[in-house]
């Protein structure tokens, strides 16, 4: 009961500190609180379909999968607070300033409310799932008295919000001309702490290097089981026995933050920006990865984009050689005209067991052939040429693909028609074919959902049986957030045999 | 029946959708109503126009700065550079009633505008 009790409190308290601390930003700025409660009930939602599909996440997290996703909420949700420091210790004075004006709302603000409900929503959903998880662990293991464990978890939560409350009252009686700076301060340290846990699992699972297993020990001053530990882990991160890697980003995220607040203006915003996704990818990158890229291309070009984007694809699967194996693709590419985009993607994969390996190069070519809305269909043609790494003895590889769009309202429908054909000496197979589709709701720039399907049908004039094909589909959320980063993050879920049971996919981009 | 006689129904079949997909979508280009719109000093003269619900409506903007204007709008999904003294043309989507804000990505202090459907 005990152990419950704690578990449950923690995670509350995590919890109840974002929302507090977003609740006090969003003071700050003079928004409505609606947003905040729309990220409250959005997480919520989500914890209770994780509640739905406990048993069949739990199976499918066996092995170090569980590591993987929590490192990746994590590291996303202090991506998010570092970005929203920055933003509101730049545009805070400024939206203040302007209480008294009557005019339409400064976009930027709207998209801080936004980042607010997203990190308030996250650390809900995030909290909430892994309550939920670890209350179906417990009950299914029949250890303990289940009277034993809902007294521990009701306790908990009350406990947690109890704690969480009267810091939040006392945050609020800080006087106003401090209140920005300690909020900021607040969110920085949530940040750092978040990323260091994120960091915490990779060490775990041997995907990051620990750098020194125990820096320091507190744990007889500051036990992190006690009390006063769990209120410092939730705040900050806190480990009585941290790693070297914990430290070295909880100090790095923490300067990274700092310092983009000290060099105001929007380089210095875009430079954080950038900082904050490329130590993303960096850890990322780490985690041990095989797949098509999982992206559904728009035939739409835009003249002198300049853009480097990151790609994951991270597949879960009963079959030990295909679980836990991943696809990294770095890619740099520019829109030469309005019609012609053109790209060069470095390939990487590892395989469960084995490292990081440099699979080859693609260079890439989109070209537009009508403008948007001129006729029923936007259409552009994709043509790509690999060329594997010469020592993998792989064919080279031609891929065409037909790309088609069509707006409707605020849903977009994007289909990509593939054909792959292999070259050369090493090649085994005929032309090939597959399909990619995406249905998207635009909702707002920097939140979109769609869903996508992926399927690769097999040779041409020969295909094979359906249960030897790859098909998925799931949800996926994307946007575009001030300062030129772009996301894409979503789940994929196998509809036959052969197919990848589940597969994370995520896409970084940031465009200069 | 034999691998010819399937090869050649194929060829038919592809050679009709070819020919159905460009008789559909060449009929949209022709009933489009336009509307000017100046780039001038980093303002967009005139800023606000009118048109009608459920139309194919076109926006032909004329850049009178030395300077190039990317006209951006995430309510119209459309982004598109122009050159200094060059124009370009925007097909709109379909519209429901509203109002649908535009702005200049180069100049977003001056350049603003939107478009009022009816």
């Amino acid at each position: 009961m005990i152990s419950t009790l704690i578990i449950v409190f923690r995670e509350v308290l995590e919890a109840m500190l974002v929302i507090g601390i977003a609740m006090a930003a969003s003071k700050e700025i003079h928004t409505n609180l609606r947003w905040i409660y729309g990220g409250v009930f959005g997480g919520l939602i989500v914890a209770a379909i994780v509640a739905l599909f406990a048993d069949m996440i739990a199976t499918s997290m066996s092995g170090m999968g569980q590591e993987f996703f929590n490192a990746t909420v994590l590291i996303s949700a202090s991506l998010l607070m570092a970005w929203t420091a920055v933003w509101m210790r730049k545009h805070g004075k400024e939206i203040s300033d302007r209480i008294h004006h009557t005019c339409q709302e400064v976009t930027g603000s709207r998209a801080a409310k936004v980042m607010l409900s997203v990190v308030v929503g996250l650390a809900v959903a995030r909290e909430g799932s892994e309550v939920v998880l670890f209350l179906h662990g417990v009950v299914a293991t029949g250890e303990s008295e289940t009277a034993g464990i809902f007294a521990g978890a009701l306790t908990g939560l009350l406990l947690g919000m109890l704690i969480a409350i009267g810091l939040y009252r006392s945050i609020i009686h800080i006087p106003v001309r401090h209140l920005f700076s300690v909020v900021t301060f607040l969110i920085a340290l949530l940040a750092a702490g978040m990323a260091s846990q994120g960091v915490a699992y990779l060490v775990m699972v041997d995907a990051l290097p620990a750098l020194g297993q125990t820096i320091w020990n507190t744990s007889n001053i500051i036990p992190e089981h006690g009390v006063l530990g769990q209120v410092l882990q939730a705040l900050m991160g806190y480990d009585d026995r941290p790693s070297g890697m914990q430290v070295l980003t909880f100090v790095a995220v923490l300067s990274i933050i700092w310092l983009a607040i000290r060099i105001q203006g929007r380089a210095s915003l875009n430079s954080a920006n950038t900082a904050a996704a490329m130590m993303i990818c960096m850890v990322v990158s780490m985690v041990p990865a095989d797949a098509y890229a999982k992206k559904v291309y728009s035939p739409i070009v835009e003249e002198g984009e300049l853009e480097l984007e990151y790609f994951l694809d991270y597949s879960f699967d009963s079959d030990p050689a295909k679980d836990g194996s991943s696809r990294h693709q770095f890619e740099f590419e520019y829109g030469v005209t309005d019609r012609w985009l053109t790209g060069v993607y470095g390939d990487f994969r590892k395989r469960p067991g084995q490292g990081f390996a440099y699979q080859g190069l693609k260079w890439e070519n989109i070209y537009q052939l009508f403008e948007q809305g001129e006729h029923w269909l936007d259409t552009g043609l994709y043509l790509e040429y690999i060329v594997p790494k010469s020592s993998l003895n792989k064919p080279d590889v031609i891929e065409f693909k037909l790309l088609l769009e069509k707006e409707s309202g605020k849903v977009v429908n994007t289909a990509n028609l593939v054909l792959k054909k292999e070259l050369g000496v090493n090649a085994t197979k005929n032309t090939s074919s597959g399909y990619a589709w995406r249905s998207k709701w635009r909702w707002m720039p920097e939140v979109e959902a769609a869903l996508e399907l992926y399927g690769s049908i097999g040779e041409l004039g020969n295909t094979s049986p359906l249960t030897q094909q790859s098909h998925q589909a799931g949800p996926v959320l994307l946007g575009k957030l001030k300062g030129g980063i772009g996301y894409e993050i979503g789940y994929l879920f196998g509809l036959t045999s052969s197919s990848d049971e589940g597969m994370f996919k995520m896409i970084l981009s940031y465009e200069f | 029946m034999n691998q010819k006689l399937k090869k050649e129904r194929v060829t038919k079949i592809g050679w009709a959708a070819l020919i159905g997909f460009v008789a559909t979508t060449f009929p949209f280009m022709v009933t489009a109503a336009e509307y000017e719109i100046m780039i001038e000093n980093h303002r967009f003269v005139p800023s606000q126009i009118e048109v009608t619900a459920g139309e194919k409506h076109r926006l032909i903007v004329h850049n009178n700065d030395a300077s190039s204007e990317e006209f951006e709008s995430y309510a119209l999904n459309r982004e598109k550079i122009i050159v200094g003294h060059s124009k370009a043309v925007i097909f709109l989507p379909l519209l429901e009633p509203g109002s649908y804000p535009f702005f200049g990505e180069f100049n977003e202090d001056t350049a603003q505008g939107r478009i009022v459907v009816k």
